[in-house]
């Protein structure tokens, strides 16, 4: 098996997103949100290790009928 | 007057039609039911105590428009919200000859799988009060489950109608994306989310689908292959092949386990085959649903402003902030292709991994959840509870597909145990025909009938 790749640390900072996101944070909440957040990233960064099957491509999905309406369209 | 407990929406319409009973006798029994028996349970955020009309009356998830009627999500933001129309799913039920008897409870926003996160405070669990319902449709499982409704409408983002109906020990229908219009539904995640029936049995589903199924203009991801005769022909169909996937039966409860053989006992004396599947595994499916979904529900809730409707944004609990303040993370420049980007592209990998399946075999039968119901606290513990919980409903909903979950037994505390079947696209009727000879030859252990019972 190929050797899983190596995914780098991030750490959110809740300011920054609460101002993105136009959201008010109390102190309490600023804590508890950047240590729940980054638990959250933790777990799914596995997505980053994720090996694609090369075969997929789009038009194997839609020889496999992958379109519920029937149509060979996107 | 007739003792109705427990009778279903289709034997109340007989009995009416039979004139045993009458619209009005219908309406106020469930409104003495709900007065005696809500304040313990709490599954409802506004009931319409007020009919003038002969119609048969069903609680609605508190996410859906309906006009005149507060909605509010569970959200003290949309605290005094009154929509100035109704959404399709409203229309449609109001056209059928159904009145809504109540909004029911559930996650503020969708945002759950335990109606914890309800402004409104927690629903508590039919079977035992000190237990969640699941989540986020747990106002409507709870209605269902304790007779406070004959039938309700719940939606699914990614296990909102599965999960509650399991824990409840109710059918929880998911159809496929795009089956019924999301037209006037507070949305969660756009791509997901989809309305759906849970019930008492089978047929009732199957009839509520048809009402509510079918393309809608005023949703665009609505299909236009019109609905099959779902009620009609649910007597009908024929002995399938179902998929056992192997992934899914890992670290799952005993009871659960038990009666998952239990119950393939069952479809083996009813003549369907089985055969061992492998799908990719459902840790992939959780990442990519947390990623999509928090990404989507960012985009959603931004038009929140309190400007033009609605309390302002300080109103949103710590759930939805943090699901915004994510959201807005995994789009956001330098992260963007490495979370939202990779994670459409592992969404259609599960989407061919599906495709695969279903050529080898015609349903899937799985878990819902890998356990019953949790105590009312325990999500505390985990900072995504709801995603992790709701592993084995991730890829169905993430590949857009079809899925009915039902009760199975019971466990040692006297929980509801359940298991659900996944179709491929548009395959509704071949899922509740199977699910009617399965409710024909067990009647789901009298699960639910205990149910009612429990709440005369």
């Amino acid at each position: 098996m190929a050797d899983r790749k190596k995914v780098k640390k991030i750490i959110i900072d809740a300011n920054y997103l609460a101002q993105l996101s136009n959201l008010k944070l109390s102190a309490n909440e600023k804590s508890r949100l950047e240590q729940d957040l980054n638990n959250t990233l933790d777990f799914v960064k596995n997505i980053q290790q994720f090996e694609f099957n090369q075969t997929n491509t789009v038009d194997s999905l839609v020889q496999n009928k992958m379109f519920a309406d029937g149509k060979k369209t996107l | 007057m007739t003792d109705i407990l427990g009778l279903g929406l289709l034997e109340l319409k007989k009995l009416i039609e039979e004139k045993k009973i009458s619209y009005k006798e219908v309406f106020d029994y469930f409104i003495a039911r709900i007065k005696k028996h809500n304040p313990k349970l709490n599954a409802y955020i506004t009931v319409c105590d007020k009919q003038n009309e002969d119609k048969l009356p069903i609680a609605v998830k508190d996410n859906f428009c309906t006009k005149g009627i507060r909605t509010t999500a569970a959200s003290k933001v949309l605290d005094n919200f009154v929509p100035n129309y109704n959404a399709e799913v409203i229309d449609r039920l109001l056209a059928n000859n159904f009145s809504i008897l109540g909004k029911t409870n559930m996650d503020a926003w969708a945002h759950g799988s335990s109606t914890e996160t309800s402004d409104y405070g927690p629903t508590k669990n039919p079977w035992n009060l000190d237990h969640i319902p699941g989540g986020s449709s747990g106002g409507s499982g709870a209605v269902v489950s304790a007779y406070l409704a004959p039938a309700a409408i719940g939606s699914e983002t990614a296990g909102s109608i599965r999960q509650p109906a399991g824990w409840c020990g109710v059918i929880g229908f998911k159809p496929t994306y795009g089956r019924i219009s999301r037209f006037g539904l507070i949305a969660m995640a756009s791509s997901f989310d989809c309305p759906g029936p849970m019930t008492l049995n089978v047929q009732d589903a199957a009839y509520l689908l048809g009402v509510l199924s079918g393309q809608d203009k005023k949703d665009a991801t609505t299909v236009e292959k019109p609905p099959e005769l779902y009620f009609e022909k649910l007597a009908e169909g024929k002995k399938l092949v179902i998929g056992i996937p192997e992934e899914y039966f890992d670290n799952i409860q005993k009871e659960t386990a038990q009666n998952f053989e239990k119950s393939k006992q069952v479809f083996n004396k009813l003549g369907f085959k089985f055969k061992k599947i492998k799908l990719i595994s459902p840790e992939y499916a959780i990442s990519v649903y947390t990623i999509i979904q928090r990404a989507e529900v960012a985009s959603n809730l931004s038009r929140f402003d309190g400007i033009r409707f609605g309390n302002t944004r300080d109103r949103f609990g710590f759930e939805a902030k943090k699901r915004i303040m994510l959201g807005n993370f995994v789009l956001s420049a330098g992260y963007y292709s490495a979370f939202y980007q990779q994670a459409q592209k592992l969404r259609q990998e599960i989407k061919a991994d599906f495709a695969r399946v279903f050529s080898e075999v015609d349903l899937i039968l799985a878990p819902v959840v890998p356990s019953t119901a949790l105590k009312l606290g325990e999500f505390e513990k985990y900072p995504f509870f709801g995603e992790l919980i709701d592993k084995f409903n991730e890829p169905a909903a993430i590949a857009g597909l079809p899925a009915v979950s039902f009760p199975t037994g019971f466990d040692n505390k006297k929980l509801p145990t359940s298991l659900q079947l996944i179709g491929n696209y548009l395959d509704e009727l071949r899922l509740l025909q199977t699910l009617y000879k399965f409710q024909q030859e067990t009647n789901y252990f009298d699960v639910i009938k205990l149910g009612v019972e429990k709440w005369k």
